[in-house]
């Protein structure tokens, strides 16, 4: 069992609240991020930096698409 | 001396590294059996753990979120299971998901009575209804279970390709060109 699963087994199977659901991103964003940089690269500065400016890609455009889903959201 | 700046550039970009790639293909099988085993080969030891311990704590978390049901394989109409493509990649980890559907498959077309191998493990669902009691039963744990092993399949294909040809930079026009530029500086030296 993983962290992020520990901070989730406190609440019972299938009940996952929206922030929840929010806090499992951040893994698969640094992950993604890392596993990316390191198959783009070769020098481990070089890897780490280009982590960063994907984590920061990444975020920035699941938040503009969260923006536009919570909109959408609020004219139901 | 190197200047401060080239001192930088060499920091900055991945130019001027010589990479022995051994055999690519076998790189690029092992790298499909098991994630980093490809890099591993090749020597590049750093690289294969991170890439190793990334993808399989992706992996293993999305499946145990999804209580063991999000990695199948089935691609009957009643339950077209796309997701199963990126999870391919895991190789080692998903190939027992065919040999499941390869045997449950068979035994619905001779009408024998469903008997799983290995206890059921990545055994597509015998049924519509048991699929959506899985759905049912784990909610959204089932949704982000298969996100979690469909990205880390994918990563693994990354990895699977940096192994068969070297880091992504090496593809660029403009990093190719630095790169042969400093080996024909360095032949030219040599004969010097």
């Amino acid at each position: 069992m993983f962290p992020w699963n520990l901070l989730l087994a406190a609440t019972e199977r299938g009940a996952m609240s929206g922030i929840e659901q929010l806090l499992l991103f951040f893994p698969l964003v640094l992950i993604s991020s890392l596993v990316y940089g390191v198959t783009r690269h070769e020098r481990w500065p070089v890897i780490f930096r280009e982590a960063v400016r994907m984590a920061v890609w990444f975020g920035f455009f699941t938040g503009c698409m969260f923006i536009v889903v919570f909109a959408l959201s609020q004219f139901n | 001396m190197a200047t401060a700046d080239e001192q930088g550039d060499e920091l900055n970009d991945d130019s001027g590294i010589d990479l022995d790639l051994k055999n690519p293909y076998v790189a690029a099988l092992l790298a499909w059996i098991v994630p980093g085993m490809g890099h591993f080969y090749q020597g590049r030891t750093a690289k294969a753990i991170t890439i190793f311990v990334a993808v399989t704590m992706l992996f293993i978390s999305g499946y145990q979120m999804g209580g063991g049901k999000v990695v199948y394989c089935s691609f009957i109409s009643e339950d077209f299971r796309w997701q199963f493509v990126g999870q391919f990649f895991l190789g080692s980890a998903a190939l027992p998901a065919v040999v499941q559907n390869r045997s449950l498959r068979s035994q619905q077309q001779q009408g024998t009575s469903v008997n799983l191998l290995w206890n059921g493990f990545l055994a597509p669902p015998t049924s519509t209804g048991e699929l959506n009691k899985w759905n049912r039963d784990y909610h959204s744990f089932f949704q982000m279970g298969t996100l979690y092993t469909l990205v880390a399949g994918l990563l693994n294909l990354f990895a699977i390709y940096d192994a068969y040809g070297g880091p992504g930079v090496w593809h660029d026009p403009v990093q190719r060109k630095k790169r042969l530029a400093a080996a024909a500086e360095a032949a030219a030296e040599e004969v010097s």
